[in-house]
């Protein structure tokens, strides 16, 4: 039995790597919308053409993508080069505390470093290994359907005093399902912690420790219910009974119902096109009237990483360099992936035109605004899913599950179980 | 199931006066069922057993089995307020939708059995849920019809109801995914009425006789007849109810703060997305003990209200 | 006048009461049901009023004709099974007229007439996503795995339960329990080490989707075992040894003279693997990982996040393309459908 079980086995491999990718070329993933996946493609082809190097794509929408790739990561059948989350750089680690990414300072010859300024390669180095490429840094800026705030008689908001009063205007003027802002539990989190720099000052978690004590925290959270109180943004019930698996999926954002998001800079074209015709959306400002300092953080939003399995790392390696340092892959690559972090696709799209302007504009007021630094856990699985801590806070303060202070002591235990983790 | 197997001894002992070998027999039979064997082994008891065995640890989905924690992923699921959560969660569902389908499905059947003209018709108009029921496609088109501008609630406005925010309010979300199921009765509901055909009209003249009313005949004559079936359909929607996954998934993702976040979503979820394996599994293992238990309870208790006439051609 | 009637007949008064001067009593919530049913002065009058009417109803008909009253209960249980009807049958059809609305109609109107028909949710449902898959390469994919699962599912099935049925051997019964006991078995405690195993296996993503296609040749699927078990035990024991007098080896036995007898049963069997196969969810969200081999289930899902905005009329389209092989199957055999639902069970 053992030996018709063994024969059932090889057979069954044998199968499967017949399908594995011949030699000389690569597997490509990543994810996006349409107009990433076709730039991509368009460069991808570009690189077949340029070195003959055979690449065999894979990509789709962000919808459980992630857990796909933590599966194809964990079981050490990933993709030869990815698109990868910043955090992934620190979470797909095995049990010897080897990651599952190829040290790129190994291909330092072929992908030109010197293109990337130290900082944000520094955010992609674990343990000494250059682990990603940072393609582009982004940060977190409100955007405002400026149509909406007209109806409404009301200018775009400049401060946050200005925000407060819109929305019982729009209340009053437009109706009641009309708010000037519509935040997700994550945007809420992302914005209280902005909101919490601004008045503190100090970064959100120093030495894997969380910098801001359960008063503080409290403080920002009742700023966050001041929003959801002066009918400034929809409440979680809200959000949950317009059907929508996001904001831009969201007919009351397309319809121009919710006039304003707090959203990734790269991620702005995204809710642009989703808009019905006849809509203006701009790129807002920051408030000054937060607090005494300039909070917010930038982080690296996207990267590519080749994985340790890749069998062939120097095409893997070519095949980066192309897509984000050559003339002909940033010229097709555009702002596709936001605006590009090498100096010189930076440049070569200046110079032809080739950034969104509504992207441009966003990246250079968050680099120019923003000062804090973001902790790689932040964005941990265990804190940001649907199921994790900041939804449970978040969407319990709003459900009216939680007191303010209940809200906060979830944050900061749940924040400090995954800072303590390993 | 013991039944069964008693009464194929006395097939055996037949076939032995016949004059077959029982040698010959033992071993083609076996031969036969060795496919099955197999795969029951490493299809189902390795993974079985497997899965015992990593609620006991810390398996990690990058990192493998790092340290044998004994019992914590069990005190975890009995203590940690999501996973207690989803304990509650999963039973209110089980209880919402199982006696409802029933109910409703045995009340159909009861309809259609009298002479109604066009049986066929509503059969299939009753049965096409059943087929499609399953299929992501419904779950989605769920959404559409219960979100809060949706079909339901602009129904609800017609009739001067106010509207009701069902994905969002934590019982009414909960609900409509029981109602996803209740509204698949279909299956249940065709082996109902081929039960309700069974019973014979001699039954019901003479207790007309007698002066039973309809429902009196009802629950004296057509529910002991049809109670093995009846016991066949709570065993499978039980089984079933515990298990479902993809009207949670897709229609709420397991929202409104948890409260439709089901044991198979919370197994899921704690395994591909915090890669929790070990705390998984366990999750996983307390369901089967859950539905064990109530299975068991329904095997036992049948002694007692399923009714089987000696004569219904079992074996 | 019996006391029922009377307990109704008070019961709808009280409701009516309680719908027009106030309801401030939360009944739902006692119920556990709902938190909120909206006005609940409206369900209470509702309600009420329904009662009421079964009271006058009994209160009239019981004094007059058997005929009248016969009449009367014919006419609601039609009522009754036409209101059901609606109740099953006007999501689907609602979900066939969204198809054909543009997004600004579908959730303004309950017709299902289109009031500007457009083809557009067809014609954005062709589009290609993300790894080079369309919609109708998703249905291709779906029954790559299908039809493979469908024969090896009614072939395994058959063998085995011809082994069970009709053979007796050491530990028959004990294995008999065995495979009773896995129809219980619930698939989530096997999900994630099966998961574990296949990946070990390399199957996990396979081109050729034997994760989802090897257990079905080992008969893994119990609950078909168990049917073929049933239909077996109503085929005379002596067909099987006439055939053995007349010189047929056991699997002629089994194909000659069995499998003719049991062909409904098998056809049975293989249009539900069909159907539960092409609804699966949880396996494919498992095991095929690259978007290019996503089955129509996955894509469904996936078309819901595929590119900015949201159209329903789109993902209605795309919805309702991947359920039509499902039920042309369904129209076509449908008999089938209702004889192996109650093979199954009936007997056991």
């Amino acid at each position: 039995m053992k030996k018709f079980i063994a024969c059932l086995l090889t057979m069954a491999l044998a199968l499967t790597a017949v399908a594995a990718v011949a030699e000389g070329s690569l597997t490509f993933s990543w994810w996006g919308g349409d107009s990433r996946h076709e730039a991509t493609q368009a460069a991808v082809d570009a690189f077949e053409a340029a070195t003959g190097i055979e690449v065999t794509s894979t990509y789709s929408a962000w919808t459980g993508w992630e857990d796909k790739m933590s599966q194809y990561f964990a079981s050490d059948s990933a993709f030869d080069v990815n698109q990868v989350n910043w955090n992934w750089l620190y979470s797909f680690v095995d049990a010897q505390g080897n990651s599952k990414f190829y040290d790129l300072n190994q291909v330092a010859d072929i992908i030109d470093l010197t293109q990337f300024n130290a900082n944000s390669l520094a955010q992609c180095t674990v343990d000494g290994q250059l682990l990603a490429i940072p393609v582009s840094m982004t940060g977190r800026i409100f955007y405002w359907n400026k149509t909406t705030f007209e109806k409404a008689g009301l200018d775009t908001p400049k401060s946050l005093a200005d925000l407060m009063a819109a929305g019982p205007i729009f209340a009053e003027k437009l109706g009641d399902d009309y708010y000037p802002i519509a935040l997700g539990a994550y945007d809420k989190m992302i914005l209280m912690v902005y909101y919490l720099e601004c008045v503190y000052g100090k970064d959100w978690v120093v030495d894997n420790t969380l910098n801001y004590t359960a008063e503080e925290i409290a403080e920002g959270l009742a700023f966050i219910q001041s929003l959801e109180d002066n009918h400034v943004c929809p409440t979680s019930p809200t959000l949950a009974g317009d059907g929508a698996d996001s904001l831009d999926k969201n007919p009351k954002w397309m319809e121009g119902k919710y006039a304003g998001i707090f959203e990734w800079d790269s991620s702005a074209s995204k809710f642009e096109s989703a808009l019905n015709e006849g809509q203006e959306f701009i790129v807002g400002d920051y408030f000054t009237d937060m607090g005494e300092y300039q909070g917010g953080y930038t982080k690296v939003s996207l990267a590519l990483a080749i994985s340790n399995t890749a069998a062939d790392k120097e095409s893997a390696a070519k095949l980066i360099e192309f897509l984000l340092n050559s003339e002909e892959g940033a010229k097709l690559m555009k702002s596709e992936r936001g605006i590009p972090l090498s100096a010189k696709a930076n440049e070569i799209c200046l110079a032809d035109g080739l950034l969104n302007e509504k992207v441009a504009e966003a990246n250079a007021k968050v680099l120019a605004w923003c000062q804090n630094a973001l902790d790689p856990k932040f964005e941990a699985a265990a804190l940001k899913n649907s199921d994790g801590v900041y939804y449970d806070a978040m969407d319990g303060l709003s459900y009216q599950d939680y007191s303010i202070e209940e809200a906060a002591e979830i944050l900061v235990d749940g924040i400090t179980e995954v800072l303590n983790a390993d | 199931m013991t039944k069964t197997g008693g009464s194929s001894t006395t097939r055996g002992d037949l076939r032995k006066r016949r004059g077959l070998s029982k040698l010959e027999q033992g071993y083609m039979g076996f031969f036969l069922i060795l496919p099955w064997l197999i795969g029951f082994c490493i299809f189902k008891l390795y993974p079985f057993v497997s899965s015992l065995y990593y609620s006991f640890t810390d398996y990690d989905l990058f990192k493998g089995v790092q340290n044998i924690v004994g019992f914590q992923n069990y005190i975890d699921a009995f203590t940690k307020t999501k996973n207690v959560k989803a304990l509650q969660v999963t039973f209110i569902y089980a209880f919402m939708t199982v006696p409802l389908k029933l109910i409703f499905a045995l009340f159909i059947a009861y309809i259609l059995n009298f002479k109604i003209k066009g049986v066929g018709l509503f059969r299939t108009a009753y049965y096409v849920p059943s087929i499609l029921g399953g299929s992501v496609a419904i779950a989605v088109l769920w959404k559409a019809l219960f979100k809060s501008d949706g079909v339901v609630n602009t129904i609800l406005a017609m009739l001067g109801f106010s509207s009701i925010n069902f994905l969002a309010e934590k019982n009414w979300a909960l609900f409509i995914i029981c109602l996803l199921r209740v509204w698949q009765f279909g299956s249940t509901m065709v082996l109902f009425l081929a039960a309700l055909k069974g019973v014979s009209e001699d039954l019901y003249e003479a207790a007309s006789i007698d002066g039973a009313s309809k429902a009196r005949q009802f629950i004296s004559i057509t529910i002991p007849l049809i109670s093995p079936i009846i016991f066949y359909n709570l065993v499978t929607l039980l089984v079933q109810a515990f298990q479902e996954f993809n009207g949670p998934y897709i229609i709420t993702n397991g929202g409104p703060r948890n409260a439709t976040t089901l044991i198979s979503l919370i197994v899921y979820n704690t395994a591909f997305k915090d890669y929790k394996v070990g705390m998984s599994s366990a999750m996983a293992w307390v369901m089967f003990v859950i539905v064990m238990f109530f299975t068991i309870i329904a095997f036992t208790s049948q002694k007692k209200w399923v009714y089987y006439s000696d004569d219904d051609g079992r074996g | 006048m019996s006391i029922a009637m009377i307990i109704f007949l008070v019961l709808s008064i009280v409701l009516l009461g309680l719908g027009f001067y106030g309801g401030t009593v939360d009944m739902t919530t006692a119920t556990g049901i709902s938190a909120s049913i909206g006005q609940i002065r409206n369900f209470y009058l509702m309600l009420g009023a329904l009662i009421l009417f079964i009271v006058i109803y009994r209160f009239i008909f019981n004094r007059s004709n058997l005929k009248v009253q016969h009449m009367m209960s014919t006419t609601i249980r039609y009522v009754i099974l036409i209101a059901v009807g609606a109740f099953m049958v006007y999501p689907l059809l609602w979900m066939v007229s969204a198809t054909f609305k543009d997004n600004n109609e579908i959730f303004s109107t309950l017709s299902l007439i289109p009031a500007r028909p457009t083809l557009d949710g067809y014609r954005a449902a062709m589009n290609d996503y993300g790894g080079d898959i369309n919609i109708w390469r998703a249905m291709g994919n779906t029954y790559k795995y299908v039809i493979p699962k469908m024969l090896f599912t009614v072939i395994s099935s058959t063998v085995t339960a011809y082994g069970f049925g009709r053979f007796k051997f050491r530990g028959r019964n004990a294995l008999f329990a065995l495979l009773m006991a896995t129809l219980f078995l619930p698939q989530v405690v096997l999900n994630i080490p099966q998961f574990l195993m296949y990946r070990n296996f390399g199957w996990v993503d396979s081109p050729y989707y034997l994760a989802l296609i090897v257990p079905t040749l080992f008969a893994q699927e119990t609950y078909f075992v168990y049917m073929l078990i049933q239909f077996m035990r109503n085929i005379p024991r002596e067909l099987d040894e006439a055939a053995k007098i007349d010189g047929c080896n056991i699997m002629q036995t089994l194909v000659l003279v069995l499998v003719p007898m049991l062909w409904p049963a098998m056809v049975s069997a293989g249009l539900f693997q069909f159907m539960w196969s092409s609804n699966d969810f949880m396996g494919p969200l498992l095991y095929v990982n690259s978007p290019a081999r996503y089955p129509a289930t996955l894509f469904v899902r996936m078309s819901m996040d595929a590119d900015s905005g949201f159209a329903w009329n789109r993902v209605m389209a795309v919805s309702l393309i991947s359920i039509i092989p499902s039920l042309v199957v369904f129209f076509l055999a449908q008999n089938q459908f209702m004889d192996g639902v109650t093979a199954g069970a009936v007997k056991g």
